[in-house]
Formats: C-alpha cells, structure tokens, sequence
C-alpha cells in the first residue's frame, strides 16, 4: 500500500524545485524523500514536468513590436491638467456644499435679520434720532419703552417659517388657513405665497401700529386651531407696532425701500451667484478631468 | 545605455529609448502572450498593446524588475483577450491540420535553423503535448506556470507580474504543474527519449 501524497506535499515539491524552502524545510524533505520512495517518484515527475516546459520551442516574433509616433503620440501638457482639474472640481463642489448649509443654518436667517435691521436704525432719518434722544436721555422712558413688536406670517397655521423663506424655499402650504398662505420669511408679505424669485420682496410694506393699537392686537382672539400662540389673523400680518409715536416714524419704512433692505437682497443675491458658479466650477472642471483621463 | 538608464529616457517622452527596450523584451512577451492564447495573430495583438500601454503607462513604474512590469503588461493584455473569447466565443473554419502547408511555415519549424526530420517531428511533438496541456489549465495556473517555467522568470518577478503576493504565486505553480504532470502522462510516449523516466523505459 502507497500513502498518499498530499496536496501539501505537491507545493512542497514544487517549492523545492525551485529552491524556495528554508535550510529546515530542505532538511526535513530530504528525510522524507529517503524514507518514502512514492514521495522521491512524485518528485521526479515533477522535475520532468518542469523540463518539459522548458525546453519548449522558442517562437520567433513574427515582426517588431516598436511603436511608432503615431501609434504613440507624446502626451499633451494639457494632460497633464487632468489631476488639477479633478483637485479644483472636488474642491469646488465642497464650498458648493458648504454654501448649502450656511443657508440652512438657523442663524443665517437671524443674521440677515440682524444684518437688515440695524443698518435700518442708525440709518434712520435724523430728525428721527433727534426726536428719539430726549427719549433715549429719559431714563424712565427708557425703562418703559415698549419693543416693537413685528407681526409677520403665521407660523404653524401657515406651514412655519422657514430659514429658506428669503432665497424663495418657504415653509409648505397652509394647514388649516386660508388658501394661498404659506410660510412666510422675514422678508416674505402674508399676501403673497411662496416667495418666487430668489431676492425677497415686499410688495406691501408692514403697517405701523401704535402700542394702543398694539394693545388691541393682543386683545384680539387668536385665529387658527395650531398649538402656537399669538397666531394673529391674516390681516394683521405684516404689521409693525410700535410703542410711540416717535418708534412709528422710525419704522415707517420698509427694509427694501432702506439701503440696509437693499444690502440685504445684494447678500442673498450674491450668494446664489456664487452658488451658480460653483455648481458651474463643479460640472465643467469635473468633465474635463473625466474626458482628460479617457483620452490620455 | 543600461536599462535602467532606458527606462529613465522613457519615461520623459524618448521613444526611441522605449523602442530599444521593446526589442529586449518582445520575443518574451510574445512567447507568453503566445503561450496563454495558443493563437499566433492574437499573441501578435496583444503583444502590441501591452507595449502600447507599457508607453503610455511609464509614469506609473516605480522601479524593481521592469521585465516583470512588462509581462504585467502582457498578462493583463492576455486577460482582456481571453474575457473577449469567452463574451463571443469562435470556431475556426478549418481545423488546425499538422499536414497543411500553413503548418510547415510556421515559426515552431523554423525556429531550428536546420533541424533533421526526426527533430523536426519530436519538436513538433513537443510543442503539441506542451500548448494543448497548457491550454488545459486555468487562465491563472497557465500564465504563473508559464512564466515560471517556460520563460524561467523567479518567483518575484511573477509576483509583481500577476499582482499576487509569493504564496499565490508558490500555489499556482504547484497546482499548475500536478494538473501538467497528469495531463503530459498520456504524452510520455510521443516525447523525446530523455523525458522518460528511468522507470517508464522499463515498463
């Protein structure tokens, strides 16, 4: 009876005839090979084996292989952009990506509230601030100035302001209110739906309450069935109170018609600019770079 | 110029210097690209390609054996052509007949600048029991036992060749050569007298 020569033994063997086994391993084979005959045998044909492969017939190449310039064109320098191109495209689209998300960050619509109102304050007219210094000098009429108080779109009954409201993405349709009112932004009229164009507009400007009139207002039953309290009627919206006269000639104007409105919807403009370029940055770098590397 | 040097004017657009390495190495990667495709015009292809992507591929060489990044070359060039067959699959027209005059002209009788007729028929022979056992083994057993083997490249060499570590290498070769071993057994007889084991004779 022959033992068996395992797959092991096989890639032993072959290892050996190449001499690709440690002095430990050569030894121990070499034990095995005096005391297993069927093992030197296996050997031995596989030493023909690899005899017999190489001493197969040499082909002669049937011609030349040597390339000639126009089979090899030299690579452009413009090839050479390709990697650039590539770095300038991923590039790209990440400020593009990043541009994204400072307009979805809940402050970025403070900012450009912020942005907007106080250039609208010491902008304001000066005989305004003159009429307002002996009030602002009065430490009691500071005390009790009353803060404006700005009644913009409903909130929950109209489907919730949104920080996109200004670029023209407002909150979704109205849930139980009157059709037509959506979410509206800062810079969004109750009036008007889903704010179209990118630049916020106010085709009405807020009206301008006294605080008596405000008073009133916060008598006034809330309108809608949302859990959000001080939901004023929709023809309340869009209005401004103010606690004095003095605070009604202050706002009688509209963001828009300031210089800060105008900077404003120049900010938001200009981002979206620069959105559009970089989306365009993104597109034609990253397609040069895929073609520059299909042809080279 | 050594190769080394070669490989450097190359590499920065000399083709002329490329074209000196592609006649050192061709009749190798023809002989493989041969031995893996059993099919002379197709071995003559993909030869060309592998040496075009050679070129246009030279930024990529990092050093080591450039003859294993060459057969790296022909290797893939085989692959490609080997996956192409089996998407369409082709049937010669006529079969390969030893007897016909196409036969006696190619390069496997001319290879022996004046062989006798018996040599001319044991090397004929030869070269059928070799291609069509070869032709038996996996795509990946053939090309490392080819390169081992037939084209004596280490085992290094064919690690860098085929992309696989040594012990992948070290198994296709064993594997390659039981599968050769049983398959050349039904060939020991037509093979010339020195491949026949001392055993075999007195059978």
């Amino acid at each position: 009876m022959t033992p068996r020569i395992f797959p092991d033994d096989w890639e032993i063997l072959s290892a050996y005839l190449d001499g690709q086994l440690s002095d430990r391993e050569m030894t121990q084979l070499r034990q095995r090979l005096d005391a297993q005959p069927e093992l030197q045998r296996a050997l031995d044909e596989l030493q023909r084996t690899k005899m017999v492969l190489r001493s197969a017939p040499r082909r002669r190449v049937p011609r030349n292989f040597t390339l000639t310039p126009a089979m090899a064109p030299t690579p452009k320098p413009w090839y050479r952009l390709a990697p650039m191109l590539s770095f300038a495209s991923a590039l790209a689209f990440l400020l593009l990506v990043l541009s994204f998300g400072f307009t979805l960050l809940p402050g970025f619509n403070n900012s450009t509230q912020i942005f907007a109102a106080a250039p609208a304050v010491n902008q304001a007219p000066a005989a305004t601030r003159a009429a307002l210094a002996p009030l602002a000098n009065d430490g009691t009429s500071q005390s009790n100035a009353q803060p404006p108080i700005i009644i913009w779109g409903g909130a929950g009954g109209n489907g919730g302001s949104s920080a996109l409201a200004p670029l023209g993405m407002g909150g979704g349709s109205a849930v139980g209110s009157e059709p037509g009112l959506s979410g509206n932004g800062l810079l969004a009229t109750p009036e008007k739906g889903i704010p179209t164009s990118l630049a916020p507009s106010v085709s009405q400007p807020p009206t301008i309450l006294s605080t008596s009139e405000a008073g009133l207002q916060k008598s006034a039953p809330l309108e809608g069935t949302g859990p959000i309290l001080g939901v004023r009627p929709t023809e309340e919206m869009g209005k401004i109170v103010v606690g004095s006269g003095a605070d009604q000639s202050l706002y009688e104007t509209t963001f828009e018609q300031t210089p800060a409105g105008q900077a404003n919807s120049f900010f938001v403009r200009s981002l979206h600019v620069i959105q559009v370029g970089l989306l365009v940055l993104v597109l034609g770098t990253g397609l040069a770079a895929f073609f520059l590397r299909r042809r080279s | 110029m050594d190769e080394t040097a070669l490989v450097g004017a190359a590499q920065k657009g000399d083709l002329d210097a490329f074209n000196r390495l592609v006649l050192i190495y061709q009749e190798m990667a023809f002989n493989l690209a041969y031995r893996m495709l059993s099919d002379e015009d197709a071995a003559a292809d993909a030869t060309q390609v592998a040496f075009l992507s050679a070129y246009r591929s030279l930024a990529s060489y990092r050093g080591g054996s450039f003859r294993a990044w060459v057969m790296r070359m022909v290797t893939n060039a085989c692959y490609d052509e080997l996956r192409r067959r089996q998407r369409r699959p082709t049937t010669p027209l006529e079969p390969m007949d030893n007897e016909d005059e196409e036969e006696i002209e190619s390069p496997a009788w001319l290879a022996d600048d004046d062989p006798s007729p018996e040599q001319v028929l044991e090397l004929g022979e030869l070269e059928n029991a070799i291609q069509s056992c070869l032709g038996g083994l996996p795509d990946e057993f053939r090309a490392a036992v080819i390169m081992i083997d037939v084209e004596g490249m280490d085992y290094q060499e064919v690690s860098v060749a085929i992309n696989k570590p040594l012990g992948t290498v070290k198994s296709r070769v064993a594997r390659g050569r039981l599968k050769l071993r049983e398959c050349l057994q039904s060939f020991w007889e037509l093979l010339p007298a020195q491949f026949r084991l001392e055993n075999e004779d007195k059978l």
